[in-house]
């Protein structure tokens, strides 16, 4: 912040030492680009050789905010009143302003920009500022990436103006008037002050202070005491001029690029042929693969919304194990899926919605497996959790417990492909069958006859097990080792409670 | 070819898709069954790791797994099939994870699948399991699958170098199969003199038929398994 004994803002004739903080700086040059039509543009509707006007309620009545040329040349003008605007043309397009469109024409354009330099941000409502110094030479110049930005709006049918300037809130007001380029940090004073004081978007009731006060100009702010100026019109102000000027440093949010991706694919005509489905996707993965190419990032989940005609969409979850950026693996999980996903419908529509992008981790490839195995290890897991559901693929562990059916258990997802650490976990000490039921059945009833049949013969035991009593869960047996008549072994009990046989497991 | 500078280097050798020189014959790769009659009759003295095996039984329970079970312990530690799952596809029971731990077998290395749909999906399962090149082997319980099937698993298994075990119905026995080896099993009489109680489990015998084997005449092989 400036001192504040000095009588004017910024003494143009000698002007202050730069502060600490902007002296060391590199040199910028930024990239103001203001869409002035966006609220027109931004609406497909507007595009018309016939008047059109896009509209919006500003204190309690409609006003014009653009008109398209056909209107302008009735004399309509933003700002007028609807009534006014429909009086001088007839008929009159009028279409309502849609602030969502208008941000996701300047978000992707955004994005676009992104290939041009990392540091860009959107600035309310129609406007991006870029720092184009560290692009300068990769691009060949100035004048070069100017062009690519023209060209780009261009072809997406935009209005822009473009203007370079050593500061970005310097570039932001001149492309916002469509004011010259201002060449240097010496010369900003001079360039900016024949600026209307609007281009500040500073709020209504300091642009209307400072109009009774006789200012117009961003010239005559710069001429008002710098005391007063902190006092009457605000710090937020004075800090915007500092900016501005290149006095104060100016951090900007940069804008991220999407952490996210969404995209669609409407088919051509219903469908439920999978192989047509998996076509569509295949495409809509081909462009979320570049998607996470170009930011060199990964995903850990995705959605397939299979869109119907008459009914809710189908959604189908896909959740990795690991995450993963290659577009072919992605491909086969996909289709692995649409294969033998059930339809209540023909679909018309495919939509993909990813998780937040991680940031890639590569893991180098050894040459005789080594890391590369784990990640072969994760396929295939997921390639058949794919096809049959997380449930029906899993792995087995151990758990602390003397009840036979509970001293076993399932790792499912992150577990199966990272296993606990069962080291504590001691196998007991007893024989225990290969083969278990799922649960016990009665001995000699049909759920047991697929196992055994006739007599058997007991061979050893009992083994006492009595567990439980804690969770309600208790047990209370004496176990057997059997012989059957086919020469099967089998593993019984007896229930001490109700003295009824079951069969448990086999020593396969 | 004797001593092989790493194990990197074996398995690359052994993978079917390598092409070596003339001269250059390796012995199939073999996985000891841990039991000594049957080492000494098969080719290599143990599984087949690079093929089909099919075992045919009528009954569950009469020591089946347990022939496998020191090829699983061994293969679960074995170096060249670091980090490789033992894929068990459609078993018709719950494998007993404090049973097989109890027999050396690595728990984190197995993962079970249970295809649903019928014989078409439990034969994509083992051929996406084989294929994957992440499995060192795979034990399915397939109920029918014909002469084509079995060619494509046994081309699949031959390239990737995995241990295929299918257990099939006698049913089956008849129809053609490309198969390295067709064993079937059954149980032996109950070796009743060393019956004790409380103490170790019995013995009991296996009497393992071998149908088919590359190599060999068939024969019949009593073991004698705990």
């Amino acid at each position: 912040m400036q001192p504040l004994h000095s009588s004017a803002l910024f003494p143009t004739e000698s002007p202050p030492p730069p502060t600490e903080a902007s002296s060391p700086r590199r040199r910028q040059a930024w990239l103001g680009l203001t869409l002035p039509n966006l609220p027109l543009e931004a609406l497909p509707a507007a595009r018309t050789e016939e008047p059109a006007v896009v509209v919006e309620p500003r204190q309690a009545q409609w006003r014009v905010v653009a008109a398209n040329a056909a209107a302008r040349v009735h004399g309509i003008a933003p700002d007028l009143k609807l009534g006014a605007a429909l009086a001088l043309a007839e008929p009159l397009n009028v279409l309502q302003r849609s602030p969502v469109r208008e941000r996701a024409v300047l978000e992707s354009l955004a994005s676009w920009a992104h290939r041009i330099t990392p540091a860009v941000c959107i600035e309310p409502d129609e406007s991006l500022v870029l720092e184009i110094e560290g692009s300068r030479r990769l691009f060949g110049g100035r004048e070069a990436i100017v062009a690519m930005l023209a060209e780009e709006t261009a072809r997406r049918g935009l209005t822009a103006r473009l203007r370079v300037a050593p500061t970005a809130m310097a570039a932001l007001w001149l492309s916002r008037c469509g004011a010259d380029d201002a060449p240097s940090l010496e010369r900003l004073p001079a360039s900016l002050g024949r600026l209307p004081l609007s281009v500040t978007r500073w709020p209504e009731e300091v642009q209307t202070l400072l109009a009774e006060m006789g200012v117009r100009t961003i010239g005559d702010c710069l001429r008002l005491p710098r005391a007063g100026f902190a006092r009457r019109v605000g710090l937020r102000c004075l800090a915007d001029l500092d900016k501005a000027l290149g006095r104060a440093v100016d951090v900007r949010a940069e804008r991220e690029p999407p952490h996210a991706f969404r995209a669609r694919a409407e088919l051509s005509a219903e469908t439920g042929d999978a192989t047509v489905l998996i076509a569509a996707a295949a495409q809509l993965i081909e462009r979320l693969a570049a998607s996470l190419r170009e930011r060199q990032a990964q995903i850990e989940r995705f959605e397939l919304a299979l869109e119907h005609l008459q009914h809710p969409s189908t959604v189908v979850r896909f959740d990795l194990l690991e995450p993963s950026h290659e577009g072919t693996v992605l491909r086969r999980l996909v289709a692995d899926r649409l294969e033998r996903v059930e339809l209540p419908a023909p679909v018309i529509a495919l939509e993909l919605a990813t998780g937040f992008f991680r940031p890639l981790s590569l893991a180098p490839a050894g040459l005789f497996g080594g890391r590369r195995r784990e990640g072969e290890r994760t396929v295939l897991v997921e390639r058949l959790q794919g096809r049959f559901g997380a449930d029906d693929v899993h792995g087995l562990g151990l758990a602390a417990d003397h009840r036979p059916e509970r001293a076993w258990r399932k790792l499912t997802e992150r577990s199966l492909i990272e296993p606990p650490r069962d080291g504590e976990v001691s196998p007991c000490a007893a024989e225990r069958p290969a083969w278990v039921l799922p649960e016990p059945v009665p001995l000699f009833s049909p759920a047991a006859r697929s196992h055994t049949r006739g007599e058997i013969e007991l061979e050893s035991g009992p083994e006492r097990i009595e567990s439980g009593w804690w969770d309600g869960h208790d047990v209370a047996r004496d176990y057997y080792t059997a012989i059957g008549e086919r020469g099967e072994r089998l593993w019984v009990f007896r229930e001490r409670a109700s003295g009824t046989w079951y069969l448990h497991g086999l020593f396969g | 070819m004797e001593a092989l500078p790493t194990p990197g280097m074996e398995a690359l050798l052994r993978d079917g898709r390598v092409w070596l020189g003339r001269g250059a014959q390796l012995a199939p790769p073999v996985i000891p069954t841990g039991f000594a009659a049957l080492d000494r009759y098969l080719p290599g003295g143990g599984w087949p790791r690079n093929a089909i095996s099919e075992i045919f039984l009528e009954q569950y329970g009469i020591g089946e797994l347990t022939l496998l079970m020191p090829a699983l312990a061994e293969l679960t530690r074995a170096e060249d099939a670091a980090g490789r799952w033992i894929v068990w596809v459609a078993p018709p029971l719950v494998p007993y994870a404090p049973a097989l731990r109890r027999q050396g077998v690595e728990l984190d290395r197995l993962l079970l699948v249970h295809p649903r749909g019928g014989r078409k999906n439990d034969l994509w399962a083992v051929e996406q399991a084989i294929r994957s090149g992440s499995a060192a082997a795979v034990l399915a319980w397939v109920r029918t699958a014909d002469d084509v099937d079995l060619r494509r698993l046994q081309l699949a298994a031959e390239e990737r170098v995995c241990w295929v075990v299918l257990f099939r119905p006698v049913e089956d026995l008849e129809n053609r199969s490309p198969a390295a080896l067709r064993l079937e099993l059954r149980a032996g009489a109950p070796m009743r003199g060393v019956r004790g109680r409380g103490a170790s489990r019995p013995r009991r015998a296996l009497r393992v038929r071998v149908l088919k084997c590359r190599g060999r005449q068939p024969a019949d092989i009593d073991l004698e398994v705990r």
